[in-house]
């Protein structure tokens, strides 16, 4: 690309030659040949990354170090620079660098990102600007590097869900056991065979005492099921882009999941907007699914109420605790209602983030919708400026 | 929170701004030196043909101030509108050696005006014009470095130095004007060509 002096160059020798013709002047022809010359002196470069080291892993507000290490060869002005998504802040060095390159020149770029939000970003963009000796062309061009960086929230130590005061049968699923799983040892009752039981289970004296087959039922191994619903409407990206109730949920999801795997639960999540749907299940790998999926979650529309009716089938085979992270001021509450009387839930509201004469008036509605809440089943409040570990 | 990250954002676009303007004002002080300069060869070789008799050079001295006001505007100092006037201070000088200036006067001869003719040979004299050829360089020059970081403008004059000393070597093997005009008009076809489709 010619940029603007090279234009101007065009234009002089272009006005020389058209006056040195009119005048019939060759001394004016003879000195269009400069900016001519000017023009013409090429430019060649090679760029090449020959080394590159970085975090591959930090936490929301610790810093992301760089380092890479490029090879510049041939002859000219290059600016390089080392593009970082919107949600890095420079805290130390500069991703740019701008080299005279005459030969051979190794660059090493250096620096210190602070991580605001969290995801999973490329930074495999190292562009550069090559120009010319003369200074009269421009060159743009991309060199890919690998660089993949994901930011997490970082995991919030919650040794205790406190329990609060409810009607609902089960907050706390710490001593209920499973639904659906493996049978475990443990008898239950007697039923009437179904298709699809083992003949293994077969009760021949209660069969022989009834005339219809029966079969035992046994307990079945495993604590209770979680299923954790995040909210992810747009009502919940009130606040910064660094601090809002959609980052403060994500936080909470992850913690809770963190909570509940170590424990032994089966969790779920289902990311309301998104309608990102993970089935419960156990384990340190289940956790790492819910923690790489929850770094994904951007934000969508969909009803609660919506969201649950579509689980219904999946939350009425599992019977699990339900725990749905929101703002309780923008709940309908009846079909919480309804559900509460089939299985435990625990709604944690979202607050701290209304301020002024309108927080004031959110504030009431929250309160009036907890309250109502707290009726049906367990409903914790959690200030988002507060840590997650206090609540 | 907001209001705090708005006004910290307020005063960095300033700070930028102001590193700008002062990035700026490097390249700017170098393009006015460049036209003043030009000015001066102009100024010269003005005084030296004999018109300088009959207009006084000290009046084209108020033209030095043009690249001054320029550089108070965001325009190069050194526009190409004051190029083109400093190649009009110096026209006294290049046109008497000319094809058609020698035409003009043969025609005043042929025509019965030979009074006119002595009278505008003894004013317009052919002359070597080798301020020309550093207004030319100078234009180039401060047109390279507009925009650009102080050090690099030693990269420039180095550049536009050699293309200086180089261009008389284009047409010693040569020596023929018509064949000069057409490279020349054959490089300018190119160079507009590059201007055009990249």
């Amino acid at each position: 690309m010619m940029r603007k002096a090279g234009a101007l160059l065009v234009k002089t020798s272009l006005y020389l030659i058209l006056t040195g013709i009119i005048l019939t002047s060759p001394v004016l022809i003879k000195l269009a040949i400069i900016p001519a010359i000017l023009l013409i002196i090429p430019s060649g470069m090679r760029v090449k990354i020959v080394r590159e080291s970085w975090d591959e892993k930090i936490s929301v507000g610790e810093n992301l170090s760089v380092s890479i290490l490029v090879d510049l060869k041939g002859m000219g002005i290059v600016r390089i620079r080392h593009t970082l998504p919107e949600y890095f802040e420079l805290v130390y060095g500069s991703n740019f660098k701008e080299v005279f390159v005459l030969g051979r020149r190794l660059v090493k770029i250096n620096y210190k990102a602070k991580a605001t939000k969290r995801g999973i970003y490329s930074l495999n963009k190292l562009e550069y600007e090559l120009e010319n000796f003369s200074q009269t062309f421009v060159k743009r061009g991309i060199v890919r590097s690998s660089v993949l960086v994901e930011v997490k929230h970082k995991l919030p130590k919650i040794k205790k869900v406190r329990e609060i005061r409810g009607k609902a049968k089960s907050p706390i699923p710490g001593i209920d056991i499973a639904k659906i799983g493996v049978p475990g040892t443990d008898f239950r009752e007697i039923r009437e065979y179904m298709p699809g039981d083992s003949i293994k289970f077969v009760n021949w004296k209660a069969t022989a005492r009834r005339g219809k087959m029966m079969v035992n039922q046994y307990e079945v191994e495993g604590k209770k099921a979680v299923w954790i619903f995040l909210d992810s409407n747009p009502y919940m990206l009130h606040g910064t882009t660094v601090k809002n109730y959609l980052e403060s949920a994500v936080e909470a999801a992850n913690g809770l999941a963190y909570y509940y795997t170590t424990r032994g639960h089966k969790v779920g999540l289902y990311v309301v907007g998104d309608a990102r749907m993970i089935h419960p299940d156990v384990g340190s790998r289940q956790f790492k699914r819910i923690s790489k999926s929850l770094l994904e979650v951007e934000g969508g529309r969909e009803n609660i109420e919506d969201a649950l009716e579509k689980c219904k089938k999946m939350i009425l085979l599992y019977k699990p605790l339900l725990i749905i992270i929101t703002r309780a001021e923008r709940m309908r509450i009846e079909k919480i209602l309804k559900l509460s009387k089939l299985i435990p839930i625990q709604v944690i509201a979202l607050k701290g983030l209304d301020h002024g004469f309108s927080g004031a008036i959110m504030d009431v509605a929250r309160r009036k919708s907890v309250s109502k809440l707290r009726a049906c089943c367990n409903c914790v409040e959690f200030d988002v400026n507060k840590p997650l570990a206090v609540w | 929170m907001v209001s705090v990250s708005i006004k910290n954002n307020i005063e960095k676009t300033e700070e930028v701004k102001l590193n700008k303007r002062k990035k700026m004002a490097g390249w700017k002080l170098v393009s006015l030196a460049s036209a003043e300069l030009a000015f001066f060869f102009a100024y010269l070789s003005f005084s030296a043909t004999p018109i300088s008799s009959l207009i006084n050079p000290v009046f084209l001295i108020p033209i030095s101030l043009i690249p001054i006001f320029t550089m108070f505007t965001e325009k190069n100092p050194f526009s190409f509108e004051f190029f083109g006037l400093l190649i009009a201070i110096i026209f006294p000088k290049i046109f008497p050696s000319t094809p058609l200036y020698n035409s003009f006067i043969n025609a005043l001869y042929v025509l019965g005006f030979e009074k006119l003719a002595k009278s505008i040979v003894s004013i317009m004299k052919p002359q070597p014009t080798p301020s020309l050829a550093l207004i030319v360089v100078l234009f180039c020059f401060a047109q390279i470095v507009e925009g650009k970081k102080i050090q690099y403008a030693g990269v420039a004059f180095v550049t536009v130095m050699l293309a200086y000393l180089l261009y008389p070597l284009f047409f010693t093997p040569l020596k023929s004007t018509y064949v000069i005009t057409m490279i020349a008009v054959g490089v300018a076809a190119v160079a507009f060509a590059l201007f055009k489709y990249t």
